[in-house]
């Protein structure tokens, strides 16, 4: 049986990985939608490979130049964030999320409002609405899937178990490009030395990311919004060989550990085959090579995002949405060069105290409309920060 | 009696069409995709068809030949880049210059066929880059300023609006028709605040709206002078009560053809 599958978000790193592993066994699926941003050329490479009923590219100024990479197939070109919305909502079994960035939130609602498998990549749907998405799910008896390969650590070690019965999570992080860096130089690191990863091949943004620990703050909002625990449940630990995803401790005092390569197939792997295991193209760990693994506890010094993190769970609602508008707009800034690599964290402080009592926010209902405004307000906030130390 | 009962017949007929239209338009532009290119194709095919049968009444198997290639050039164009545009609709509308002969407006074939063509490709590109609420709103802007401009151009009257080309058209009828694109734009404000974000607020969706609603009156103008000066009342009678393709859609035409150079514009 065939199981029609659609990868939004298709030409970045997690959709070409998923793409490498649905063209190995092209008779299993049936392509629906393949969606992407400005890489049209690809985009329109694997959707022919692949017999995509569309592709669609986010940018509706780019519809021309789709419609010439597609001339002569089958494969239908749409363009635009309408387009997009459009293809959310064309049935499918499996729905890949990877798209970057708050705009990923929506189509993946409408692929669970379709009752489709939604396999999560895009961080922000469980930051920014994580109880909306939650809720969606459950509403239409659709299932949401981790892809991160922390959570989806998380999720394999809880096969099987009773939630309640978790005593804590831990969530590893390599500690990015700067985890051996003394403090009194991170105020000056350049965006080049941000950009480069010591274990993961991954975008430029979610890389910086990584050193700021901004990408593994996200993640243990994600944790509690994805395995409804609490925030004082989850711990980081620093674990510079990314080998051990997660960690899941019981009421026992067992603690189950996933290990595998850092190899994003893996996860993506999991999440395509789910409930099943098949065999997969990543490398198998020899562990007597690897001798050792080694941990420590994050320093909260270095690492202000992890606080950050903290105090977004704690607040609820709408902070989740702030907090990632800002760290959005203030990574701008740092690429474009106008602040420095730890003013990213003071910005978002600031910004996330300052619109923490905002008569717009508070007591908001969670929904697609005031989530764009919180992230529009931050960013507005963020901007006016940077304008005003100029 | 039987007077009455043969207008009664007549609004009737005239519903009946009205709801065909909104039910097969309505599931076209919500499906999108090959079923909207293909009914565009078709719908520009009779187009072309009626106003080569306008200006060549003699000759039908012209007028045959022009929808055809209309109905396919445009249905070509839907899978084409933008280079095509140019060539398609010139190879086109060339042919009909050719085939038409002297003293059949060739001139008017031309413009109007051109128009017309181009028209069918906006009406895809807004569908494919800028989604359906889009179109919905042009399809609706163009309804509301026709049918405000009807009544109040009944119960209102006054100056004409520009009587050399179009008789009946008043100034009442013509900024009634603005008035009531404007509350389009103003009812549909909501809708593209989440579709766009603030960068097409309330203002300026009202403003978009008024300009597309002089196009249309434009529109409806230019295609009643084609007709004047074929000499016919209605481009066809292929839809009940209505007259023809070109004078339900003849509004449309050209505030399609707007709201795509607006949209690459914008």
């Amino acid at each position: 049986m065939t199981r029609r599958v659609s990868i939004f978000g298709a030409t970045g790193s997690i959709g070409q990985n998923t793409i490498d592993l649905i063209a190995r066994a092209p008779a299993q699926y049936q392509v629906v939608a393949l969606t992407g941003g400005q890489n049209v050329a690809q985009l329109a490479a694997d959707a022919r490979r692949l017999g995509a009923q569309v592709a669609v590219t986010a940018d509706p100024g780019k519809l021309d130049s789709l419609r010439a990479a597609l001339a002569g197939s089958p494969v239908q070109a749409m363009a635009g964030r309408a387009a997009l919305l459009e293809a959310a909502a064309m049935p499918a079994d499996w729905v890949m999320s990877a798209i970057v960035g708050a705009a990923g939130l929506a189509p993946g609602l409408i692929a669970l409002q379709q009752g489709a498998t939604l396999a999560l990549a895009n961080k922000e749907s469980l930051v920014t609405a994580g109880p909306l998405l939650m809720a969606t799910a459950r509403q239409h008896n659709a299932r949401v899937l981790p892809v991160d390969s922390e959570h989806s650590a998380i999720f394999q070690a809880l096969v099987g178990e009773d939630i309640a019965q978790v005593e804590r999570i831990i969530i590893t992080a390599s500690g990015g490009a700067f985890r051996d860096t003394p403090m009194q130089d991170l105020a000056h690191v350049s965006v080049a030395q941000a950009s480069s990863h010591p274990n993961w091949a991954m975008g430029q943004r979610i890389t910086i990311d990584s050193a700021s620990m901004f990408n593994k703050a996200l993640e243990v909002i994600e944790t509690k919004e994805f395995f409804g625990v609490s925030p004082q449940q989850i711990e980081v630990l620093v674990h510079p060989e990314s080998m051990v995803h997660a960690l899941v401790g019981f009421c026992d005092g067992a603690l189950m550990a996933h290990v595998g390569p850092p190899d994003m197939r893996h996860a993506i792997g999991y999440a395509l085959h789910w409930p099943q295991r098949q065999p997969l193209p990543v490398a198998r760990l020899d562990l007597a090579a690897i001798g050792q693994l080694s941990f420590r506890a994050p320093d909260l010094a270095r690492y202000p995002a992890l606080r950050l993190a903290g105090e977004v769970m704690q607040a609820g609602g709408l902070a989740g949405a702030v907090f990632n508008g800002a760290k959005e707009r203030a990574l701008d800034g740092f690429i474009a060069g106008h602040i420095g690599f730890l003013e990213m964290a003071v910005l978002v402080e600031k910004v996330l105290s300052q619109l923490a009592g905002h008569p717009e926010l508070a007591n908001a209902t969670l929904d697609l409309d005031n989530v764009a405004h919180a992230d529009h307000l931050a960013r507005r906030a963020v901007d006016a920060l940077i304008a005003q130390r100029a | 009696m039987s007077a009455g009962a043969s207008k009664w017949d007549d609004l009737r007929v005239r519903l009946l069409s009205a709801v065909a239209m909104v039910l097969i338009g309505g599931v076209e532009l919500w499906l999108g995709g090959h079923w909207f290119h293909f009914f565009v194709a078709l719908v520009i095919g009779i187009m072309l068809w009626e106003l080569g049968r306008m200006l060549s009444r003699a000759n039908t198997g012209t007028a045959w030949g022009l929808g055809l290639m209309g109905g396919l050039g445009t249905l070509g164009l839907s899978y084409l880049p933008s280079v095509f545009l140019v060539p398609v609709i010139g190879a086109i509308v060339g042919m009909g210059w050719l085939v038409l002969g002297r003293g059949n407006g060739r001139k008017t074939w031309v413009t109007y066929a051109s128009l017309v063509l181009l028209s069918g490709f906006s009406l895809i590109w807004i569908r494919d880059s800028l989604g359906l609420w889009v179109l919905l709103w042009l399809v609706s802007v163009v309804i509301a300023s026709d049918v405000a401009g009807y009544f109040a151009g009944r119960l209102i009257g006054g100056p004409k609006f520009w009587p050399r080309f179009s008789p009946k058209k008043t100034w009442s009828g013509t900024i009634a028709g603005w008035l009531g694109a404007a509350l389009m734009g103003y009812a549909y404000a909501p809708l593209f605040k989440v579709e766009f974000g603030p960068a097409l607020g309330m203002p300026a969706l009202v403003a978009l709206s008024v300009v597309v609603a002089v196009a249309a009156q434009l529109g409806d103008i230019a295609e009643s002078a084609i007709k004047r000066r074929a000499g016919v009342k209605d481009s066809s009678s292929l839809i009940p009560g209505h007259g023809g393709f070109l004078d339900r859609f003849d509004a449309l035409i050209s505030a399609s053809v707007v709201v795509l150079v607006l949209g690459l514009w914008l």
